[in-house]
């Protein structure tokens, strides 16, 4: 049976109370990452850093000592280029991914910067509704751009994890699948997504449960969840990209369907990395 | 191979739209376990008779899964009773709508020796469920729970889609919706077939079915890896590309001697349509031996089919060899005989012609000789 990945807050005690496990410690301040680290590693493995912060990215105070240390780090926007530029040497030698938020206007172009730079980036989709167009021409950059650039997620996890018969759930890029992930709380209570954490809707409040959850009839109704798109009818049942979205955007979609397009495009930009590769691997074998 | 669909219940829980057996047989006769054995030793008989024949055993319904476990388990036993020397040579299948199964009936079934459920779907509302207003909500409900359970045991499945006059408003989505149901194909597109009034207004002209694949089968064509076993397109590239024969009973022209029906009450047909649509009766299991009713003279009608056809009806079709004049007893329906051709041969050639040949420039050519 798979052991999950387990997202929770920088939380000593928490953190003491779990045992060889692989942790994604989710924080909001640059000054405690060698704490995390320390803490993380002591009787567990720190599988990333999640840091969510409030300065634009350009404005992280990075720091050598930073190196090895795996950081995802998530920001409004990416703030000034010179101050991007001037820490880049820096940067690139960490590793590191940064996440922009949908919800800024220039995000998209953002990305595309810091990936043109060499820096791993991602969108992490917020709560106004997605530009899909803009969202579209980025996964175009990311997956057929010829210039050398850093990865784009989630284009890059949905390319490189994508089957052609099954279903692909980019939500992990965000540590947030639970079939690779669970939350805990800071009292050890376990959710099965970021969403039923703070909704305080828990698959079980005893820390303890940790390794019989997918046991638990919860877990099986959650993986089976993609089958409520069938049994409701729903129009993402019938649209071509639903593999790889699973209908994340149901809601949005009843008004302003661009998803669907973009999920399509994007299923057969996972073909062509696919195909690709196939032809590549054919060339050196 | 003989064949024999096996309906020891024509009951449902279901009430699907285009089900003729729902709209035609008496749903509560069960065979009897008494004319079950009689069934057994017959099949025992008729296996001894010809040493090289192996025997499948469709059980089909209704919803034979309304016969409960223990049904199952006596026909278990009476196998192993009566059939001491050929169950080698027995293999069972199982047709089922799986709204009623549970972990039990997949425990006997392993031990029948089936590994794969053969079903149907379909999405919209009141196309399937139970009562007059055909409950899909808890029909659906129902049926993923089953589902769930096949998947968990690593059981094969299977479904067929029954292509009505509701589906052709968008075939693609249709056919999205399917493929995203089931990623690894194994689903079916057939039309659906109605046999006398179109009481439900759901009918469909073999163009209009034609024209439904057509619709869907560029984007099968373009992206085969994503869909892979959809038939009748796999099937027929199969045939035209591959060279491949792979065809099924209705296109074979081969069903003459295959196939059987036995029902409820031992009454015998040619084969599972044939029995919902009462056109052939070879009679009854309780008065004739399996040997006769696969000897039965009626069958010869079937067995010179091809032959009148190919001189008559289907003389000079370049795709004789893929669809032989369809199913003899669509042609049935149609003509009161046999020896003509299946309305829905034209919907076959339609789409080979509009469709899959200019599409992918592909050319049925005969490579029987």
């Amino acid at each position: 049976m798979m052991q999950h990945i387990i997202v929770c807050p920088f939380n000593q005690g928490l953190i003491d109370r779990l045992h060889s496990r692989q942790l994604v410690i989710q924080d909001n301040n640059c000054d405690r990452i060698h704490d995390i680290t320390r803490v993380g590693n002591r009787q567990n493995r720190i599988h990333s850093i999640f840091l969510n912060l409030r300065e634009p990215f350009g404005a992280v105070p990075f720091h050598e000592s930073w190196k090895g240390i795996p950081l995802n780090i998530s920001c409004p926007e990416m703030g000034f280029f010179k101050d991007v530029a001037k820490k880049l040497p820096l940067i690139k030698q960490l590793k590191l991914r940064v996440f922009l938020s949908s919800d800024h206007k220039n995000t998209y172009t953002q990305l595309r910067i810091l990936s043109s730079l060499g820096i791993p980036c991602g969108i992490m989709f917020g709560e106004l509704p997605v530009h899909w167009e803009a969202l579209n021409d980025l996964m175009v950059y990311s997956v057929y751009g010829k210039a050398k650039h850093a990865s784009i997620e989630p284009f890059q996890y949905i390319i490189s994890h994508y089957r052609s018969v099954g279903r692909t759930d980019f939500s992990s890029v965000y540590f947030d699948n639970p079939m690779q992930f669970l939350h805990c709380s800071a009292e050890g209570k376990i959710a099965l997504s970021a969403k039923d954490l703070a909704a305080g809707n828990f698959i079980s409040e005893n820390i303890d449960d940790l390794d019989r959850i997918q046991e638990l009839p919860a877990f099986a109704e959650r993986k089976n969840e993609w089958q409520k798109f069938f049994l409701k009818n729903s129009i993402c049942a019938s649209c071509p990209g639903w593999r790889v979205c699973l209908g994340k955007y149901a809601v949005q979609a009843e008004t302003d369907p661009g998803c669907k397009q973009f999920y399509a495009d994007t299923m057969d930009a996972a073909d062509f990395y696919r195909m690709k590769n196939e032809k590549e691997q054919e060339v050196w074998r | 191979m003989a064949v024999i669909i096996f309906k020891p219940t024509e009951k449902c829980n279901s009430n699907c739209i285009y089900c003729d057996v729902v709209a035609r047989k008496d749903q509560h006769v069960v065979m009897s376990f008494d004319l079950l054995e009689l069934v057994f030793k017959n099949i025992d008989e008729f296996l001894k008779s010809k040493p090289e024949e192996k025997l499948t055993l469709i059980w089909h319904g209704g919803e034979p899964l309304l016969l409960g476990l223990d049904y199952f388990k006596r026909a278990l036993e009476i196998q192993d009773k009566f059939c001491l020397d050929t169950k080698q040579r027995i293999e069972h299948a199982i047709q089922s709508n799986l709204t009623l199964i549970n972990q039990d009936f997949i425990d006997v079934f392993k031990q029948m020796g089936i590994h794969q459920i053969g079903t149907s779907y379909d999405p919209y509302p009141h196309m399937r469920g139970p009562g007059a207003d055909r409950d899909t909500d808890t029909y659906n409900k129902k049926f993923f729970e089953g589902l769930n359970l096949l998947v968990k045991n690593n059981f094969g499945w299977g479904f067929i889609y029954v292509v009505t006059k509701r589906s052709l408003e968008n075939p693609l989505d249709v056919f999205y919706l399917l493929t995203n149901f089931k990623m690894s194909g194994g689903f079916m597109m057939n039309p659906v077939l109605i046999y006398g009034e179109d009481k439900n207004d759901i009918a469909i002209t073999p163009e209009e079915y034609s024209d439904f694949l057509g619709a869907i089968f560029p984007v099968w064509w373009r992206n085969q890896d994503r869909f892979p076993q959809v038939d009748p397109f796999k099937s027929l590239v199969t045939n035209i590309r591959d060279k491949q024969k792979s065809l099924g009973c209705a296109d074979s022209g081969t069903c003459a001697y295959h196939y059987a029906y036995i029902g409820p009450q031992g009454e015998a047909s040619h084969c599972g349509r044939a029995g919902d649509w009462q056109i052939i009766s070879y009679g009854n299991i309780k008065e004739r031996s399996l040997i006769d009713i696969y000897g039965d003279a009626q069958r010869d009608a079937l067995a010179q089919r091809n032959d009148v056809l190919s001189k008559s009806d289907c003389k000079d079709c370049r795709l004789w060899y893929i669809c032989h004049g369809g199913c003899p007893l669509d042609a049935f329906t149609k003509h009161q005989g046999f020896h003509h051709k299946s309305a829905w041969c034209e919907a076959k050639k339609g789409f080979i012609e509009k469709y899959l040949e200019p599409i992918t420039g592909l050319k049925a050519e005969d490579h029987e000789g």
